[in-house]
């Protein structure tokens, strides 16, 4: 072939223009330092000493003051955040100004959904009665925002370098899995043979992401999914057992923890996968949430009194360490028992972080860190609810939702918090 | 990495993700899987980066790194997904989309390895002995496989031979008429 042929087969190469492909350099950094991290983490093995380092924010000089009556208005001096003995205090996320309106309330009621594990990202969505799409909110070191998409469901979760993901449903009930990052909005592929991606319930450290797809066929039987992290555009099913309800998780490994059929399944990073072994005298069990190494869930047994003889149903709370495979129970912070009822409506068990750390709401509204129970505190004379759902990795920061029973309007006014427990 | 290493990354990437996309556009031919290819190598060549200033040739180790990126996808098995509801964001259709689909499908029909060889050759400017480091295969290989993959293309997108003049002398940019005939490709 002549000089002249090679720049022929130059200039077709060169014709070809490429779809546009759009660089965002800040996340290739970002996963980038969570590949190194991760590799370091592995190399080293020692989980503990890695997370210590992992940095301590301080939470925003830009949280409001307490927006309840009675307490100073924005832009007071009055204190914004509220002490208690154990030392950890409350503060509000302001909403963004997009979101303010007239009325006693100023702001419409917003749920936090999900926490970055550095704790400086926190998302939420607003939690209008009855709509099935609602605007999300993102804030950054207590700034907020509300992200440019106006349609979310009430899934949203958070990742350290900013990506967003989040659940939509169409006008035809159709559900489908979103990323939101560097102010554009993708959709996750759904598999071939799959109708839907019915939930995306988690992302680990290097940005895999998890989730739960419904076939096509007329079964219409969940699986797990994931989207690897600079793969997302070919996701991989994961067949367990029976159906899958429920989360799924993704360990900072690629391990992915799921329920199926009762059994609380885990896949390693090379496919194969096998049942989590229960606690004792428990006899069914589902993921609640994976972080790091660690999965959290709900296992369910029969008590039989001795006295009466009548059988009780208990719920225990697990924890599984997914290195070795082995579960303990998360002790009742009330009484140190291993069961701890759990209301049927309101979920006990969310946040995790990457140390092993829960938090659980009402009636316990505590962090568990390290072995020591620390309550987190409500704001003082305004009756409520509280629902913490995730904790940052160094165990200091919490993030939920207090419910502020005060009002009479429905739905009742929804406040997103942050909850410091130094 | 350091902060001055992390900022000379920024800059390579910069200004070489345009490029890079092409590249991995032309050996995939899928727009997302090329954006997953390019980012897989972004990735890699993060935390290589120490490794890969120091390689004697830079470019044939990014090539290298964008080439098994390539060839490393297809082997797994989720490689034939059909991707759907992909924003329409990245949907524009360029300018000339007939020249493109021609030679985009003339490059399907290449194997894998040819059509890699033939993308780092000459449209990454490789050497053969650099394609064959990039590709772990012998320069004999690059060069027998460079030809038959030439001549593949040169077929699929030269006009007719009953209606032109003796094959030395046949125009090989005729893609653009080639797109009205589409269906005698197959």
């Amino acid at each position: 072939m002549t000089v002249q042929e090679h720049d022929d087969v130059r200039e077709w190469l060169e014709s070809v223009a490429a779809p546009p492909s759009r660089l965002d350099i800040d996340a290739a950094v970002a996963a980038g330092r969570a590949r190194v991290r991760s590799q370091r983490r592995l190399r080293t093995t020692v989980a503990v000493a890695v997370l210590s380092a992992v940095a301590v924010v301080g939470l925003p000089a830009a949280a409001g003051v307490w927006p309840h009556d009675g307490v100073p208005s924005p832009g007071s001096s009055a204190p914004s955040t509220s002490p208690t003995p154990a030392g950890c205090t409350m503060t509000w996320l302001t909403p963004p100004d997009g979101l303010r309106h007239e009325g006693p309330t100023k702001w419409p009621p917003i749920r936090v959904t999900g926490m970055d594990p550095t704790g400086r990202y926190v998302v939420g969505v607003v939690a209008e009665g009855g709509a099935s799409n609602v605007p999300a909110v993102l804030w950054y070191d207590g700034v907020a925002r509300v992200l440019p998409e106006v349609a979310w469901d009430s899934t949203v979760l958070v990742h350290s370098d900013g990506t967003v993901l989040a659940m939509r449903t169409d006008g035809n009930d159709r559900r489908s899995a979103w990323i939101y990052r560097g102010g554009s909005t993708n959709a996750l592929p759904v598999p071939i043979g799959y109708r839907q991606v019915s939930e995306v319930s988690g992302i680990n450290r290097v940005g895999d992401v998890v989730g739960i797809v419904e076939r096509s066929d007329p079964t219409r039987t969940s699986d797990v999914v994931v989207w690897r992290a600079g793969a997302r555009s070919r996701p991989e099913v994961l067949r367990g057992p029976s159906d899958h309800s429920g989360n799924a998780g993704i360990a900072d490994d690629g391990t992915v923890v799921a329920t199926s059929g009762g059994v609380v399944f885990r896949w390693l990073p090379d496919g194969s996968g096998k049942p989590l072994p229960l606690p004792a005298r428990t006899v069914r069990g589902s993921v609640v949430a994976v972080r790091g190494h660690w999965a959290t869930g709900v296992a369910e047994g029969i008590r039989e009194s001795t006295a009466s003889g009548v059988q009780q149903a208990i719920t225990v709370a697990a924890r599984w360490d997914l290195r070795s495979g082995a579960v303990d129970v998360i002790p009742n912070p009330d009484n140190g028992s291993v069961e701890m009822p759990m209301p049927v409506h309101n979920p006990v068990l969310r946040g995790l972080n990457a140390a092993g750390d829960v938090t659980l709401g009402p009636p316990y509204n505590a962090l568990l860190r390290g072995g020591r129970v620390i309550r987190l505190p409500a704001p003082p004379k305004v009756p409520g609810t509280m629902s913490p759902v995730a904790v940052d990795d160094t165990g200091t920061i919490v993030a939920g939702t207090f419910v502020d029973d005060s009002r009479t309007a429905f739905p009742p006014q929804q406040l997103p918090v942050t909850w410091r427990c130094p | 990495m350091s902060p001055e290493l992390e900022r000379e990354y920024c800059e390579y990437i910069r200004a070489r993700w345009s490029r890079l996309h092409r590249a991995a556009f032309l050996l995939c031919g899928d727009a997302h899987r090329a954006e997953d290819i390019v980012q897989a190598t972004a990735l890699t060549l993060y935390v290589k980066w120490s490794r890969v200033k120091a390689a004697d040739n830079f470019d044939a180790y990014v090539h290298r790194v964008l080439t098994r990126q390539f060839l490393g996808q297809r082997r797994l098995r989720w490689a034939g997904v059909l991707l759907t509801d992909r924003p329409p964001e990245v949907a524009v259709a360029p300018p000339d989309i007939e020249e493109r689909d021609a030679v985009s499908a003339a490059l399907a029909q290449l194997a894998p390895g040819q059509r890699a060889i033939l993308v780092l050759r000459f449209f990454c400017d490789q050497s053969i002995e650099a394609t064959a480091a990039a590709l772990s295969c012998s320069v004999g290989n690059v060069k027998s496989q460079s030809a038959r993959g030439l001549a593949t293309l040169r077929r699929l997108l030269s006009p007719p031979e009953s209606s032109g003049p003796p094959a030395g002398d046949r125009p090989v940019r005729a893609y653009g008429r080639r797109s009205t005939r589409r269906g005698s490709m197959s």
